[in-house]
């Protein structure tokens, strides 16, 4: 029943309710929006054929940035009293000049993320930008952002994100809940996370794979995975584990204040590839194999995503001389090729189990 | 009527120029000169300053694109696992870095010792840096330039201006140079200078018929792009200066007769200029590029040398690239009216999304605005791969047809 | 007025129609084969001998093979020829969407009948007749089925990728999967109908909307255009001869559209 409700929450993308602050990555401070007494609900287009965007972006803008603008303009999201896009990738940078230029959505912002994550520097200006993203939230809320209620709102999305990375689910059911979780009411999804069991028995050994990339539409991409009899043991996602393993918790009174201290976290998180340097990239994505006993890595690449597909090459040569085999598959409208998908994870399990 | 010139006698120089600075990059090891790989969009001034040497990839595959071996490399890069639907530019630079090989004397760019890229472009240089630094184990700086969305905010400023004064005490570290504020004078003023005397040419072309067009401003770039802030580039465009103010007091150009006056957005099709002279002979002249104006926007005054590094943050925040859709779109109107055109034809190049995703809208704002037609191109910089001409021939012969009926109507 | 003629050489067919002040008094239709300009004098020596004429006529020609017709007087693209001949027809044509064998346009139009904007699809073969000939082979169907077969789906099914080597590949295992032709060809003229639409969107769709080139012959993809488009499309009796007719009407003229 509780897994339901994440499901529904997807299905809705906007709940009906007021204060409703549409993002497009886990880059945005989401503690922030709650702390203003508002609702931040991720946005996640619904994959499948675009129509209206088509006639603002060429084909060769990725279909989950497309997707967004696309669903966007067919009212999927006309619920929302602001939207904001943090700096992620050309492409989204995009989307957010074309979502101002031609949606009626009243609050818009730009939240203009730092490229670099380290040195102080780039703490100083993302402190800046946050503490400017504060003050279009009381703008849009008409009410001040406290301390206290960002303590609070620190502690809420920390006990969602814990119990996440801590879930016993795997697959297609975590990836529901991961999104669902997004998008829903961040109490009941704190609540409904507790005690939520796996239904599908754990994987054969043997044939576990770990999904690692960017952002995706529809958790029913698993499907195929089920299909071939490739066990997803976890996930190295942005619309995933990505958004469970960012810590963001401090003492009392942090050096300059909450407000810096939520910056520093974002900072410190494991950087996707939009974000420099890129190091620590590699030393998660192993550390996450090596605490899923994953036999190998299957990369979802969304089709002319640039930041992902540069690292590619890279990573999985890592990977590679570790003794780690890895299959790239490439996402396009929310969906895998399906015949050519099923062939290459069947013959990719073949590898792994042998 | 005006009368038919043929190439600028400048570009003889030209050659040589482009010549003299790849001979200059492949012997900086041997003469121990420091050796930079440099984004478009960075501020060269500072290594210029230093006694870096800045050799430009971007360039190099434009290069490469030009002399119909950008397709050979990028496959090299594919072939290594690097997907057809990157940058050309990158996937070309990747790609002779991997094979070894290019077009100048067979030659890859050299080695650098060092390397620097603006994110002021696009995320892509970022990625394309990351690359090169793993391949040649070699430093890396990447200056983070925010997005200009609406204004430039105060600690926007002060974040790059922080960022170059860790950049110059980087390329202190990294190559044993340091900065005077002398130098830095120095090669701002040669700078601002270059930058004058680009934006007066670019100006020249208000006349009718325009003395010059696109062939001729993609060509003479190269200085612009890869040797602003030397005495070179300033001694090049005097020569330059005055050949096309000689044209404009004989009324001539490059075209029998002037029909039609276009604006073009976007990077040049390098590996077509056949299909740039198409244009010329059927009687239009290109009077504007938004890419080519775009290395005429550092303006550095008097008071900038006050506070050189602040104004070079300043500065390359407002790049063309890096500056929200309402910012680009006045920029294209006023160009379209400042010089007098008639119509805008928009690359639309696949490998460079920043320059490309926004094109459709700013064409309808074109239209509705001024009542300027336009037309989209679907193309790329380098690939050619992706490029039919004779179907896009039959795109501006059907657009040529369209100014034509408005002429008569 | 003298009779005219116009060529419009596709890459699939070549079309030739004679004019005589308001009234058509030839047309003719042939394959292009591989040398269009022996397309292109074939059709005209039988275009002519249709109409009963004699001596030569200046042809006015357009089409992909244009470049290649030595005989021509006039050469003009077949976005003015088709917006000419489009607007012949239909005086209230405000939009033109012509779907070829290897390419589709769309065109706007002012109130007086000029051309204001027009796209046309990128290189690829989405959206264009050259996709459904493919798709009716994969299917084992004749171009001409498509358009009956679709009228008599039952279930909605999609097809999701654009592009003609894997939309191919989806059909294949559409029909492995026991997917019945008729839903899977409805399913095809939703796709094209839906990229044909993505094109129109980006010069704007100011009714009418006329539909023309070979394509519009397919009822199937008419159907579905003009649920995306929410209006009835106005379709001539021969849609792919429009381009020749424009150009038959400029040949006439003599003037520039």
């Amino acid at each position: 029943m509780g897994r339901d409700a994440f499901r529904q929450a997807l299905a809705d993308a906007c709940p009906p309710r007021e204060g409703a602050i549409g993002y497009v990555c886990t880059y945005t401070p989401e503690e922030l929006i709650l702390a203003a007494g508002l609702h931040p609900v991720r946005l996640f287009p619904p994959g499948g054929p675009t129509g209206p965007a088509d006639a603002y972006l060429q084909s060769f803008c990725c279909s989950f940035a497309r997707g967004c603008l696309d669903a966007a303009l067919r009212g999927r999201w006309d619920g929302l009293a602001g939207v904001v896009f943090p700096y992620t990738c050309d492409s989204l940078r995009a989307v957010s000049e074309l979502w101002r230029c031609h949606l009626p959505t009243r609050h818009h912002l730009f939240l203009n993320l730092p490229v670099r994550v380290e040195g102080i520097a780039a703490l100083a200006y993302a402190a800046r930008e946050f503490e400017r993203f504060r003050q279009w939230l009381e703008m849009v809320a008409g009410a001040t952002v406290g301390t206290d209620a960002l303590h609070a709102a620190v502690r809420l999305v920390g006990a969602v994100r814990e119990r996440l990375a801590g879930s016993s689910l795997l697959g297609r059911e975590f990836l529901e809940v991961a999104m669902g979780a997004q998008v829903m009411d961040r109490f009941t999804a704190a609540e409904l996370l507790e005690g939520l069991a796996p239904k599908t028995p754990p994987p054969r050994p043997g044939v576990g794979v770990l999904l690692a990339g960017g952002a995706l539409e529809d958790p029913a991409i698993l499907d195929v995975f089920e299909e071939a009899g490739a066990g997803v043991v976890g996930d190295d996602l942005c619309v995933g584990s990505r958004y469970a393993v960012l810590g963001a918790a401090w003492g009392d009174s942090p050096p300059g204040g909450p407000v810096v201290a939520l910056a520093r976290a974002y900072l410190e998180r494991v950087p996707c590839p939009t974000r420099h340097p890129p190091e620590r990239r590699l030393q998660h994505l192993l550390a996450r194999i090596a605490q899923r006993q994953a036999r190998g890595v299957v990369f979802l690449l969304q089709k002319f995503c640039d930041s992902h597909a540069f690292d590619l090459p890279y990573l999985r040569s890592e990977l590679s001389l570790r003794g780690i085999p890895s299959l790239l598959l490439e996402v396009e409208q929310g969906a895998l090729a399906r015949g050519q998908a099923l062939t290459r994870l069947e013959a990719f399990l073949e590898i792994i189990g042998s | 009527m005006g009368r038919v010139t043929g190439r600028l006698k400048v570009d003889g120089r030209l050659k040589h120029l482009l010549v003299a600075h790849y001979r200059d990059a492949y012997l900086a090891r041997r003469l121990r000169r420091p050796l930079a790989w440099v984004s478009s969009g960075a501020p060269v001034e500072l290594l210029h300053a230093m006694g870096i040497f800045p050799v430009y990839p971007e360039n190099y595959a434009a290069v490469c694109a030009s002399r119909r071996m950008a397709v050979e490399l990028a496959e090299a890069a594919e072939a290594a696992g690097y997907s057809p639907d990157l940058c050309s530019y990158a996937r070309t630079s990747i790609g002779s870095m991997l094979a070894q090989r290019g077009p100048l004397n067979g030659l890859p760019l050299p080695a650098p010792d060092l390397l620097f890229a603006a994110s002021n472009i696009c995320g892509v240089v970022v990625k394309w840096w990351e690359v090169a630094a793993r391949h040649f184990r070699v430093p890396l700086f990447i200056l983070d330039v925010p997005f200009l969305a609406e204004r430039l905010t105060p600690h926007q400023v002060e974040y790059v201006r922080r960022q170059l004064e860790e950049a110059v005490a980087f390329f202190g570290r990294h190559a044993g140079r340091r900065l005077s504020s002398r130098s830095l004078s120095r090669v701002l003023r040669l700078s601002a200078e270059a930058v004058r005397l680009w934006n007066e040419v670019q100006l020249m072309r208000r006349a009718v018929p325009s003395p010059i067009s696109a062939l001729d401003t993609f060509t003479n770039l190269f200085p612009m792009v890869t040797l602003r802030g030397t005495r070179a580039c300033v001694g090049y465009l005097r020569g330059l200066h005055r050949e096309v103010a000689g044209r404009v007091a004989r009324g001539e150009g490059p075209v029998r007769e002037e029909r039609y006056r276009l604006v073009w957005d976007n990077i040049a099709i390098w590996y077509a200029f056949g299909f740039m002279r198409y244009f010329t002979e059927r009687g239009a002249s290109f009077v504007g590029e938004t890419y080519t104006w775009a290395w005429g926007e550092y303006e550095f005054g008097p008071d900038d040398l006050r506070d050189p590094l602040g104004s070079l943050a300043t500065q390359y925040s407002r790049v063309i690239l890096n500056v929200d859709l309402g910012q680009r779109l006045d920029r294209l109107l006023r160009m379209v009216e400042g010089q007098r055109a008639d119509g805008v034809v928009f690359h639309s190049c696949r490998s460079c999304k920043t320059y490309s995703l926004g094109q459709l809208t700013l064409a309808r704002e074109v239209q509705s605005r001024l009542g300027v037609p336009t037309l989209v191109l679907e193309a790329d910089m380098a690939d050619a791969r992706a490029w039919a001409e004779q179907s896009a021939r039959t795109r501006v012969d059907a657009f040529l047809e369209l100014l034509e009926g408005r002429r008569k109507g | 007025m003298m009779p005219a003629i116009g060529l419009d050489i596709g890459s699939m067919t070549t079309k030739a129609v004679v004019v005589e002040g308001a009234s058509v008094r030839a047309r003719v239709m042939i394959p292009t084969g591989s040398v269009p300009r022996r397309a292109a004098g074939q059709a005209y020596r039988e275009a002519l001998r249709q109409a009963g004429l004699q001596g030569e006529p200046p042809a006015v020609v357009t089409g992909y093979g244009r470049l290649d017709v030595p005989f021509a007087a006039r050469r003009v693209t077949e976005i003015t020829c088709h917006a000419v001949g489009a607007r012949f027809l239909f005086p209230e044509a405000r939009t033109v969407v012509d779907v070829g064998g290897q390419d589709s346009k769309v065109i706007r139009l002012s109130t007086d009948g000029r051309v204001l904007d027009f796209v046309m699809n990128d290189r690829c073969a989405a959206g264009t007749g050259r996709f459904l000939e493919v798709m009716a082979a994969a299917l084992g169907l004749s171009l001409e089925e498509l358009g009956p077969a679709s009228a008599r789906a039952t279930r909605e099914l999609t097809i999701s990728s654009l592009c003609t080597v894997f939309a191919e590949s989806e059909v294949i295992s559409n029909l492995a999967a026991g997917e019945a032709r008729e839903d899977i060809v409805a399913a095809l003229h939703r796709a094209i109908a839906r990229r044909v639409h993505g094109l129109a969107s980006r010069v704007g769709l100011e009714p009418e909307v006329v539909f023309t080139g070979g394509v519009a012959l397919n009822a199937g993809v008419v159907r579905e255009l003009e649920r995306l488009v929410g209006r009835r499309l106005l379709v001539p009796a021969e849609p792919q001869f429009t381009g020749a007719l424009g150009a038959a009407l400029l040949a006439e003229t003599g003037g520039t559209p």
